[in-house]
């Protein structure tokens, strides 16, 4: 995509937005809800097509040349109710060009390594909610594409789903296939993907691997636990004027399970750790690495107006639906 | 354009319509049950159903010649051996008309069969006058059986049987009823009535009733000659009306049936989510021309069935002249015109909107292209080449049902059936094209329901 930009009415969803993929990677496509993920998604898809820029994709022009190369699977998912899973997968099979023959094993197959193997005959609407997101995602590799785009794909899965779906989102990708995995939850990125893209109000603000955008950013806290427990007392309280004295620490604020001191700017953190190392009582000291959700609350905190907490809320609420409104396109 | 995901498309659009157990109770086992109740399971109904009479019938004689003869004429014994008859001859008329598939002729006969009535016959005498004569034909009253009151009032004029001094004509009768009378019982006293006036009126100028019948009858037959068979049959414009009314109503069966289908299945892909999936692996224009393609199979099925039970009705009951055989032959490219101009614009409304119920405000314009040749239809139907038939027969959206039904009663210059077809392949081509704008931006479309204007601003959108 080069300089691609998208606008409903007076809304700007996309602007600007350049990403070049290269085959084989694992591509985390993350922002808040309303970002601009799901558009951009579409028009790679030719489900929307762009105002202004340029787009190919598995080298032809648009996806409308190469669908049968594109596993999908949307957002907003849906199935035929009515239709039984095994037809309902032949059919999406057969849309995507797969040959008849043998698909019925394939699809057998497929459910098995999904541990449903006994809904080949029930109707769509007899499945769970998690049940046919499972269905959802087979259709989406079941023609064993080339790029695999999934949207979303572990909102409404359970803890034990959610490891199934990544195992499988890594087996495609070790597979030779591209991916791209997009997500508001930042850390389903973090744990998946080799390569981040930010995208917030429509532009895109990072794009780099995960490893180089760890690397360039600085550690700027250390972690640590009073030897009583990390409940609020005394104990803490003492504990953290004791940090908080020590000379490369700025302030010392409650963290998850314990206390965080934010180190001085120019001082190493691994001096910062050992300071603070060699306060009795300690249970446990470590240094706090950025996560995704730190470096994208660092890159456009002022940008929208929003508070920290604000940003930090909405980015850990659930998935939002990206439609496009009829009254937003026609304003 | 991928033709094997159309095929495709349409294959899921078909099967997942038409064999299902819905579509084939409604579409056919209801319609035939219903069918086979009209001809069988009514008139036996409608025979059982007659109530018996029982009351009085009050006659006030002012000739003074009818009185006697009347109470004769509806002596229960006469009315057995009359209803008897009746009876007997409506049995088989039923039968006939039934087996005939004449399911109208069926209900006719069957609905004409009475009970035998109890009916008290009194004389009021001939010198019943003004308050006095109306008070009793107030007592004709909405009575019930068990009352067993007054049903009826003859009055019989003075000059019903002689003609006053210097009249060319007689007087009559009148007949004040129950407001809930029988009307075959009506019928029966009028028709006894008149047979008795009739009667004295001849003997009384020295004549005999049935000579006088005899030579007022005059038998006549209008037939329709086939050359092919050598048969003859009652000439009657009436099935011929019907005949080509029927063309119309098939073409609007199959296109409705077709179009409402497209549209619910549309609104089904789009609000359950699937629709996404489905662009995701086909474009736009291959899913909207998929599902056309599908629901015009099924559109088409209901055409073959129903047009053939039709004509297959024709020829059991040895009319298969009536056949319009022009109209057979340009049913199907008609069918195929309007079908893509209506489940166009069906695609497109269910594209733009997420429920069925909002739907309804945006198919108004399309019911309109329904409604009004099936208004003027009769009228049509009636004179087929009147200059109303003609310009609306050329005319697009509605242009086709016209033809057909014109088609269907008699022949057509094929210039006209050529306009027409061509007003239709264009109407149906600027439909195509206004729905692929429409499905391809309202797909993805949320939110209030758009207005027509609001999908002409998505037509130059896309």
């Amino acid at each position: 995509m080069r300089g691609v930009r998208k606008t409903f009415g007076k809304k700007v969803a996309v602007d600007q937005f350049d990403l070049e993929i290269e085959r084989g990677s694992l591509l985390g496509l993350i922002g808040p809800n309303g970002a601009g993920k799901t558009t951009s998604i579409r028009m790679i898809m030719s489900i929307l097509f762009p105002d202004a820029g340029e787009l190919s994709v598995l080298g032809k022009r648009s996806a409308v040349e190469s669908k049968d190369q594109i596993g999908y699977l949307p957002e907003e998912r849906g199935v035929y109710k009515k239709m039984k899973v095994g037809a309902f997968l032949r059919h999406m099979a057969a849309l995507k060009g797969v040959p008849t023959q043998g698909v019925g094993r394939k699809v057998g197959e497929w459910l098995d390594r999904v541990e449903l193997p006994d809904v080949l005959s029930k109707k769509c609407e007899e499945l769970s909610k998690g049940m046919q997101q499972k269905v959802q995602f087979i259709a989406s590799v079941i023609h064993e594409p080339e790029l695999l785009i999934l949207d979303e794909p572990f909102s409404g899965l359970d803890p034990v789903n959610m490891r199934l779906l990544r195992e499988l989102i890594r087996e495609q990708c070790e597979g030779g296939r591209t991916v791209i995995f997009s997500t508001h939850v930042m850390v389903q990125a973090e744990e998946l993907c080799d390569r981040i893209v930010m995208i917030h109000q429509g532009e895109k603000v990072l794009d780099d691997s995960l490893a180089d955008i760890k690397a360039r950013t600085p550690v700027t806290s250390v972690l640590f636990e009073p030897m009583s427990g990390h409940r609020p007392g005394p104990d803490l309280d003492a504990a953290a004027a004791l940090v908080r004295s020590l000379g490369p620490i700025d302030d010392v604020v409650p963290h998850d399970r314990g206390l965080e001191a934010r180190i001085a700017n120019g001082t190493d953190p691994a001096s910062a750790m050992r300071e603070i190392a060699g306060v009795d009582d300690l249970a446990r000291v470590e240094l706090k690495r950025p996560t995704l959700e730190d470096i994208f609350i660092g890159i456009v905190k002022g940008q929208s107006g929003e508070t920290e907490a604000e940003l930090r809320e909405r980015l850990r609420s659930g998935a939002a639906v990206e439609e496009v409104d009829t009254e937003e396109v026609m304003a | 354009m991928n033709v094997s995901k159309i095929t495709r498309v349409a294959g899921r659009e078909f099967a997942s319509t038409a064999l299902t157990k819905g579509f084939i109770i409604g579409g056919f086992i209801v319609p035939a049950v219903l069918m086979a109740a009209f001809m069988f399971i009514g008139p036996m109904l409608i025979n059982r159903g007659a109530p018996e009479v029982v009351g009085e019938l009050a006659v006030v004689d002012k000739s003074g010649e009818v009185f006697e003869r009347f109470r004769a004429a509806l002596s229960p014994e006469e009315i057995e051996a009359w209803q008897a008859d009746r009876v007997g001859a409506t049995t088989q008329g039923v039968q006939e008309a039934a087996e005939s598939g004449d399911i109208g002729g069926a209900l006719t006969a069957a609905t004409t069969e009475l009970k035998v009535p109890t009916i008290r016959i009194t004389n009021l005498g001939p010198d019943l006058e003004g308050d006095a004569l109306n008070e009793q034909r107030a007592a004709v009253r909405d009575n019930s059986a068990e009352d067993d009151g007054r049903l009826a009032l003859l009055m019989v004029d003075p000059n019903a049987t002689q003609r006053a001094e210097g009249e060319t004509d007689f007087g009559g009768y009148t007949l004040t009823v129950q407001p809930k009378l029988d009307p075959r019982l009506i019928g029966l006293i009028e028709g006894r009535a008149q047979r008795v006036i009739r009667e004295v009126r001849a003997e009384n100028s020295g004549q005999s009733v049935d000579e006088i019948l005899a030579l007022s009858n005059v038998r006549g037959d209008s037939v329709v000659y086939s050359a092919e068979t050598g048969q003859e049959r009652d000439a009657d414009t009436g099935i011929q009306f019907v005949v080509s009314f029927v063309a119309m109503a098939l073409l609007m069966m199959g296109v409705m049936f077709g179009g409402q289908y497209l549209l619910t299945t549309t609104i089904e892909e789009k609000s359950s989510r699937v629709v996404e999936v489905l662009l995701s692996s086909c474009s736009a224009f291959e899913l909207m021309t998929g599902k056309i393609l599908g629901q015009m199979l099924v559109g088409g099925l209901i055409l073959v069935v129903y047009g053939g039970g039709a004509t297959g009705a024709l020829i059991t009951i040895s009319m298969a002249d009536l056949i319009p055989v022009q109209a057979l032959i340009f049913l199907p490219p008609f069918f195929v015109l309007t079908y893509l101009m209506i489940a166009a614009l069906m695609a497109a409304i269910g594209s733009a909107v997420n429920e069925l119920r909002e739907a309804q405000s945006l198919m108004a314009p399309v019911m309109m292209i329904i409604m009004v040749p099936y208004m003027l239809g009769i009228f049509i139907a009636q004179d087929p080449s009147s200059t109303l038939a003609r310009v609306t027969s050329m005319a697009p959206a509605f242009g086709p049902f016209v033809m057909i039904t014109r088609i269907a009663a008699g022949n057509v210059p094929a210039w006209e059936i050529a306009v027409s077809l061509a007003v239709a392949t264009a109407t149906a081509l600027a439909s195509l094209w206004f729905a692929a704008k429409v499905f391809r931006v309202g797909l993805l479309m949320f939110g209030k329901p758009p207005s027509f204007g609001t999908m002409i601003k998505w037509v130059r959108m896309a």
